[in-house]
């Protein structure tokens, strides 16, 4: 009797980008199994936010396919959500209204207190239940990025997208969420996709890395992170192995990057 | 060896002035009443010296006679006849110009096209078309209607366009991303966004309107606060005419003073001056 499967959290083929005449994205092939934790990393302009917009149904690449469960993502649809790089928390909004508005949305069957309860969980979990009256421009950069977190994880998402959710934070405020996320991930069991610049932030939470290529980008490395736990002796080894392995091939992608920029100028 | 040398004391700090009592706690109040009351005294002073001819400019006293005159007589129908056609200039300038505002700021090719327009429209000065709404709506009250409405508009439609134009693309993102339709878009982003925009433009559109109103009147009407003020004017009864005058800029005030009060309560998200 065959055994019926489940399509992959992403499968994207073959896929193709251009804004105007420069081509970004070069017929780029990956998947994503489910409850994989996924790095995007690569020089700036490899389209790697790009590619995760056509992930969350935003964009659509000029050839190939992207499927979300084996199903074309539309924008709102599905069970995604996205962690952005600079909060877009409505700054109308308290904090609260801001976690429960993702539910309002992804969840019209509940009523406003089921919304409004199931938003404070997640603030607790976020450690901001007590800023949940408070309107986003009183909290730090690091609480705003909380909130975003908090939104994100109460529509309870198969799949999380997260643009460079550390980037505008200072490295205290980042090493310190990068904490609060890894245990979120690990509480929920989900399925995460990281666009990141940052290696030592793919290396610290992801169990699979992909290195983009410059522009047009292609897949340049492919690598499944298999870390043994910090405390183990053999921890640091390891970590440099992927790490160098990692960076050499990024490096030649970044100066790729900067002679192509200095030839422009 | 070296020595450690024993600083004196400190001298225990000079006290400094306890609370603050309550005229200064309460400047902000009282400042400005004693800087009117200053003004007054001087300017009634000067006038009763013969500083001026009475003709040419009223004393004080002679103001507030004016206006107890006024009060005995058509103020309150003048005022009644105006603030109708104010409010009604600008219910149309607002009910027209927020929706219009809204899809310019919108809808590209729209904004493209007719941009140029308003913003030529909106540097015209449009009180020279008063006769001519004159001549269309006659000497009541749809003239003055009609000058409101064309005044106030323009800044309506000019803050709605820039107040949809700036929304943070990144919030209209976030909000499709999590599957707001195009209505939750509007009613959850949109709105919210261009409501400091939309009060701007009303603090705006009610300078113009008042303009348009009293000079609508001044230019063409048979009753009215504007019409009012021409009459005590022409009659070079400077006492009333400035009565009149001052009862505008009393109506200004208080109009100016319950759109800060919206303002504070719509936008109470928004960062204070002193944040």
């Amino acid at each position: 009797m065959g055994r019926a499967t489940t399509p992959p959290a992403i499968e994207v083929s073959d896929v193709t980008f251009s804004y105007g005449e420069t081509t970004i994205i070069d017929r780029v092939s990956f998947q994503v199994e489910e409850g994989e934790f996924l790095s995007l990393i690569g020089p700036s302009g490899c389209g790697k936010s790009t590619l995760l917009a056509m992930m969350d149904g935003v964009l659509e690449p000029d050839s190939g396919t992207v499927l979300v469960e084996g199903r074309t993502p539309n924008t709102g649809e599905g069970s995604r959500a996205t962690v952005f790089q600079g909060f877009a928390l409505m700054p109308w909004k308290t904090v609260l209204d801001n976690v429960a508005l993702g539910l309002r949305y992804k969840r019209p069957d509940l009523s406003r207190t089921e919304r409004a309860d199931i938003a404070m969980e997640y603030l607790e979990k976020v450690g901001l239940a007590s800023s949940a009256r408070r309107y986003p421009r009183h909290l730090s950069g690091g609480m705003q990025q909380r909130v975003g977190l908090a939104r994100a994880f109460a529509v309870q998402p198969r799949l999380l997208l997260m643009d460079e959710p550390f980037g505008a934070l200072d490295a205290q405020n980042a090493e310190v969420l990068r904490d609060e996320v890894q245990a979120l991930v690990e509480q929920e069991g989900r399925s995460v996709i990281l666009v990141t610049h940052n290696l030592d932030e793919a290396l610290q939470l992801s169990s699979r890395v992909l290195l983009m290529s410059a522009g047009p980008s292609t897949i340049r490395d492919d690598v499944s992170v298999e870390l043994p736990s910090r405390d183990s002796p053999h921890y640091a080894a390891r970590y440099d192995e992927y790490r160098t392995r990692l960076w050499s091939h990024l490096r030649d992608e970044v100066e790729t990057t900067r002679a192509r920029e200095r030839n422009a100028v | 060896m070296t020595t450690t040398e024993r600083l004196p004391p400190l001298a225990p700090p000079r006290r400094t002035a306890g609370r603050p009592g309550w005229w200064q706690r309460r400047r902000g109040l009282w400042a400005p009443v004693v800087t009117v009351a200053v003004i007054l005294t001087i300017w009634e002073a000067l006038g009763r010296a013969g500083a001026w001819d009475p003709l040419f400019f009223a004393r004080p006293t002679e103001i507030w006679s004016g206006f107890l005159h006024l009060t005995d007589g058509p103020l309150w129908s003048d005022l009644a006849v105006s603030g109708q056609e104010f409010a009604l200039g600008m219910l149309i300038a607002l009910g027209v110009g927020v929706p219009v505002g809204m899809a310019l700021g919108s809808i590209r090719w729209l904004y493209q096209s007719f941009d140029p327009i308003i913003n030529a429209l909106y540097s015209t000065p449009i009180l020279v078309l008063t006769p001519l709404l004159v001549v269309w709506f006659g000497l009541g009250i749809g003239s003055k209607i009609a000058n409101v409405a064309i005044m106030a508009i323009f800044p309506v439609i000019i803050n709605m366009i820039e107040g949809v134009r700036t929304t943070d693309p990144a919030l209209l993102r976030a909000a499709r991303s999590f599957g707001a339709g195009r209505l939750a878009l509007y009613k959850d982003v949109t709105f919210p966004a261009v409501t400091p925009f939309f009060i701007t433009a009303v603090r705006l559109a009610i300078g113009k309107g008042m303009i348009a109103v009293v000079v609508g009147e001044y230019i063409a009407a048979t009753e009215g606060i504007g019409y009012r003020i021409r009459a005590d004017a022409e009659a070079f009864n400077t006492g009333r005419y400035l009565a009149g005058v001052m009862i505008m800029v009393v109506i200004s005030v208080l109009i100016m003073s319950a759109v800060k009060m919206a303002e504070k309560r719509l936008t109470a998200w928004r960062p204070s001056i002193s944040e």
